[in-house]
């Protein structure tokens, strides 16, 4: 199967299959990250949730590009969506304001929301641009 | 490094010569290809990590990741800028971008921290530049080549290499900024939608907050981009409205960003961060040569390094020039041009105006081959198109099948060998760029880069950590401090290494002294049971200098502590001692001492208290008599004192203490000891006999009363007092020992000759040290086998005012 078309069947997945490999795999994080601790496992899920999420932001925000732009461009975007989040989680722990640590579960909680956001808004868009066809 | 080469070359052939215009992608993976591979060599060059900042960083990082708590938090003392909320708040969100993404990164990869801290900003370097710098010159309308060229320098360009593998928060703020120029084009597409200028404010806001100057220079870039958007639009209504209000907006976001946006940053920081504020000021300019001030950084490099940094500005400013648009192409070069404009305007201003800037300088320089690169592209990409693809036409020769195929042949060759030469000339631009950046971090000598043993030795310790779970903290020459930083964390209390500062200072403390007491100064910090020690050859050359005898200190803090491990070879290899600290004093039952009491001859046991054996006090206690005289100590004793004072009291405290005292009440003669220092060569305790003056300048003195000497001088500043004692032809002593304290002014040295007369000559000097408040042991090796006969004891003043050294004792050791 060619990367093209692995790029369109997980961007026009319509019944949310993917959003929930990607949820699956985040599960898969936080178990691996808690009990197993295998670098080789942590790759192949986080593997899996970058690409499933890069695809999804490269369709919201780079459609008009190319599909390895988009895919590339998608997952500049997650890395800076990571980034500025878990840096927001950060500073507020940092503040001391609740008692709560940086830890696992605050990153893979994270990811949690990113993907169900990001999997909302493209539903979403889908959706506007199905109905834009339609009329 | 010539493999690298030839690659680089193969890199530009191809992207040169190759012509298929399906194969761009092809040629893009290439060049993310070698982008990765100059990253790769960078970091091996540099492995562990490139000290000071990247590490330090580091070292917060693995706080987040050990505590889950930012690092300020954990400090024992509470700190001035943590304590109002804005400074809180100012203090806690700096660096956290980059934290969170490494830290996260490490925790769903199960990866140490320390690898995605060393990796990440080169994965996302090599990986992304390249892809943006081919988007923005696409954008701006330029050929495939010129786009493919434009990734490759801007991902190699030797400004930002060094960058582009050290994980600060300036490089990530680089990194980010770059993906801001391309966010931009798309904000400023006619077609742009909502969520593209949703893109750009939100990433316009994190580079912001990654570093306050990348977000500077950030919006040095969008605010005349939006404004020219905005001059466009105008202009078909009127120009001349149009012309003024590009020219208030060109001016508004020049002032807005070299002028209130650090101005309001300068008054914040005074307020809430407590480092040295920048201020404005029109002296600095004056104090700049002409040469700073016309060619600015370019006055301070060398040829080399003006070709490899001034090309691509050269490149660039040809592209800028060389290259027309029309439409929103032109509105996007033009964005560019007035970015690198501002960049320019701020550098120059930092420059000129700005006294204390808060980061150096230069690192404004660093967002122009952004900029730069894509025109610099253009150029070369112009230089081959039109001055040497362009082929005459060769049809007017086909009256000769022969002398076509010759002159064909003899095009396409000097077509080849001109593409060849434009490449060879390409990668060694990219060659040497690489190797100015190696000869840059080499150029700190051993503390450029942190030590593979400095790893080594933090991991031991470490591992000790987990065996015997006792609280340690570390002080350590400043690479194994760094290193080790960024094993354990920072202000990890229960594996400490100590603010950098406290570390340094105690550091040299514990190496000029000998002494364990800069140990348990460290010990306090965090109640550590345990204090390791880490020393290394060039550190102590460093902070001691160039006469210290490394052998003598190793052997020194031998005796002293227990040598725990030692690690790597060489000048940078590590020894690490361990000290078990003692918090509360040993005490017994001393040796005895003569007593004459009242005239009868006993033998007393004195007592003893320490913490450790190089601080041994040992106590007389005397009551019943009204006359007493001592004698008999251990030579290495000195006098300390008598408690309460006697009525009479006659004293050499090299031999005997006389006094009269009241038989109702106990007396206590107290004696310092140092056990490592045993054996006594030879020893002046008391300074009454024999001392004599060899030079002095303005008024001086020496006075003794019989336990210290004071030794005076009041004279022109820099000027000395020294006085002379004749030695006993001293043989077979390896150190001098002195214990000496002085006023603020003051500064003492030591020397010791061997022979007399004209075959006199001075085999030690110890060098002018400054006086401490307080007695402060010093101990310097002597050359061995020699004999000496004279010692000099010097006092110099330093500002003129009177100067007083006290000398407690001074002796010589055997081994």
């Amino acid at each position: 199967m060619e990367a093209e078309t692995l790029e369109k069947i997980i961007a026009t997945d319509k019944r949310g299959l993917f959003t929930i490999l990607a949820l699956l795999s985040t599960i898969g994080i936080y178990t691996n990250s808690t009990n197993v601790s295998s670098f080789f496992v942590g790759v192949l899920f986080v593997a899996i949730y970058f690409v499933i999420n890069s695809i999804f932001l490269g369709r919201i925000f780079f459609q008009d590009e190319s599909t390895n732009f988009r895919v590339a461009l998608g997952l500049l975007l997650l890395f800076t969506l990571l980034a500025a989040i878990s840096g927001l989680a950060m500073f507020v722990v940092a503040l001391e304001i609740f008692p709560v640590l940086f830890t696992v579960d605050i990153v893979v909680t994270i990811l949690f929301i990113t993907t169900i956001a990001v999997s909302l808004i493209k539903r979403t868009q889908m959706r506007l641009s199905y109905g834009h066809r339609k009329k | 490094m010539p493999f690298y080469f030839a690659i680089t070359l193969l890199l530009f052939l191809i992207m040169f010569l190759e012509k298929s215009s399906s194969g761009t992608g092809n040629k893009l993976s290439l060049v993310i290809f070698h982008s990765f591979l100059t990253r790769v060599i960078l970091l091996i060059a540099f492995f562990p990590g490139i000290s000071g900042d990247p590490t330090s960083h580091l070292a917060h990082e693995r706080t987040w990741d050990i505590f889950g708590r930012y690092y300020l938090n954990l400090s024992p003392t509470p700190l001035p800028e943590m304590q109002s909320l804005i400074g809180r708040i100012y203090t806690v969100q700096r660096g956290s971008v980059q934290y969170g993404l490494v830290v996260s990164l490490s925790k769903i990869l199960c990866i140490d921290v320390f690898w995605v801290h060393t990796v990440t900003i080169a994965v996302l370097w090599s990986l992304f530049v390249p892809i943006i710098a081919f988007k923005v010159s696409k954008i701006v309308g330029t050929s495939d080549r010129a786009a493919l060229l434009a990734g490759s320098l801007t991902a190699s360009a030797p400004l930002l290499l060094t960058w582009s593998v050290g994980s600060t928060t300036n490089s990530f703020g680089f990194f980010f900024f770059f993906v801001t120029i391309y966010f931009l084009f798309r904000a400023l597409r006619p077609d742009a939608k909502r969520r593209d200028t949703l893109l750009l404010f939100a990433t316009t806001l994190v580079v912001m907050w990654i570093h306050s100057l990348t977000g500077l220079a950030a919006l040095s870039l969008i605010l005349p981009a939006f404004g020219l958007k905005k001059y466009q639009s105008l202009k078909h209504a009127s120009h001349g409205k149009a012309s003024f209000f590009m020219a208030s907006f060109f001016m508004f976001s020049c002032f807005v960003t070299t002028a209130i946006l650090p101005a309001a940053m300068s008054i914040a920081l005074t307020y809430i961060y407590p480092i040295g504020a920048p201020y404005f000021s029109f002296e600095k300019m004056l104090g700049l040569d002409i040469y700073t001030l016309v060619f600015a950084n370019y006055a301070s490099y060398t040829f080399v390094q003006t070709i490899m940094y001034g090309a691509l500005s050269f490149l660039g400013i040809i592209g800028m020039l060389i290259f027309r648009q029309s439409g929103e192409k032109r509105l996007y070069l033009s964005s560019l041009i007035l970015a690198f404009i501002i960049v320019n305007v701020q550098y120059r201003v930092l420059l000129y105006f700005i006294e204390n800037p808060i980061f150096g300088v230069s690192r404004l320089l660093v967002f122009l081959p952004f900029i730069e690169a894509p025109f610099a592209a253009i150029t070369l990409d112009y230089i081959y198109a039109n001055l040497v693809a362009k082929s005459p036409n060769c049809t007017e020769f086909k009256f000769s099948l022969r002398n076509v195929s010759a002159i064909k042949h003899k095009l396409a060759s000097k077509q080849v060998t001109a593409a060849f030469l434009i490449c060879v000339g390409l990668s060694a631009f990219i060659v040497e760029g690489n190797l100015i950046s190696f000869r840059y971090i080499a150029s700190f000598g051993p503390v450029g880069t942190d030590s593979i043993w400095a790893m080594d030795a933090a991991r031991l310790l470490h591992e000790d950590y987990l065996r015997n779970g006792e609280r340690y903290v570390v002080v350590a020459d400043e690479i194994s401090w760094d290193t080790g930083t960024g094993f354990v964390g920072t202000l990890n209390l229960d594996e400490c290494y100590l603010p950098k500062g406290q570390n340094k200072e105690l550091y040299i403390q514990t190496l000029k002294e000998l002494s364990a007491a800069p140990l348990e100064q460290a010990a306090m910090y965090n109640n550590a049971s345990l204090v390791y020690l880490m020393t290394t050859h060039w550190s102590v050359e460093r902070y001691i200098g160039l006469s210290a005898d490394y052998q003598f200190i190793l052997e020194s803090l031998n005796k002293m502590y227990e040598q725990f491990a030692v690690v790597g070879s060489d000048d940078g290899q590590i020894h690490v001692f361990r000290w078990e600290v003692r918090w509360e004093p040993l005490e017994g039952i001393g040796p005895e001492v003569s007593v004459i009491k009242d005239s009868e001859l006993t033998n007393l046991n004195t007592t003893y208290s320490y913490k450790y054996l190089e601080n041994i006090t040992y106590t007389l206690t005397l009551t019943g008599a009204s006359t007493y005289e001592v004698s008999n100590w251990p030579r290495h004793w000195s006098y300390e004192q008598i408690s309460p004072a006697p009525i009479n009291l006659s004293l050499d405290a090299n031999t005997y203490i006389n006094l009269t005292t009241n038989p109702a009440s106990t007396y206590n003669i107290t004696w310092f000891a140092n056990e490592y220092h045993q054996n006594v060569v030879w020893k002046d305790d008391s300074f009454k006999s024999g001392i004599y003056i060899h030079h002095g300048a303005g008024n001086y003195s020496f006075a003794s009363d019989g336990d210290v000497a004071t030794e005076s001088v009041e004279a022109e500043p820099g000027q000395y007092v020294l006085y002379q004692k004749d030695l006993p032809s001293v043989q077979g002593s390896s150190s001098l020992v002195a214990r000496v304290k002085g006023s603020t002014n003051a500064y003492f040295a030591i020397s010791l000759w061997n022979g007399t007369g004209t075959q006199r000559k001075e085999l030690f000097y110890s060098r002018y040290q400054k006086c401490t408040d307080d007695y402060t042991l010093y101990v310097y090796s002597l050359p061995r086998n020699t004999t000496w006969n004279l010692i000099w004891l010097v006092s110099r003043t330093t500002d003129g005012n009177l100067a007083a050294v006290y000398w407690d004792y001074v002796m010589l050791l055997q081994d």
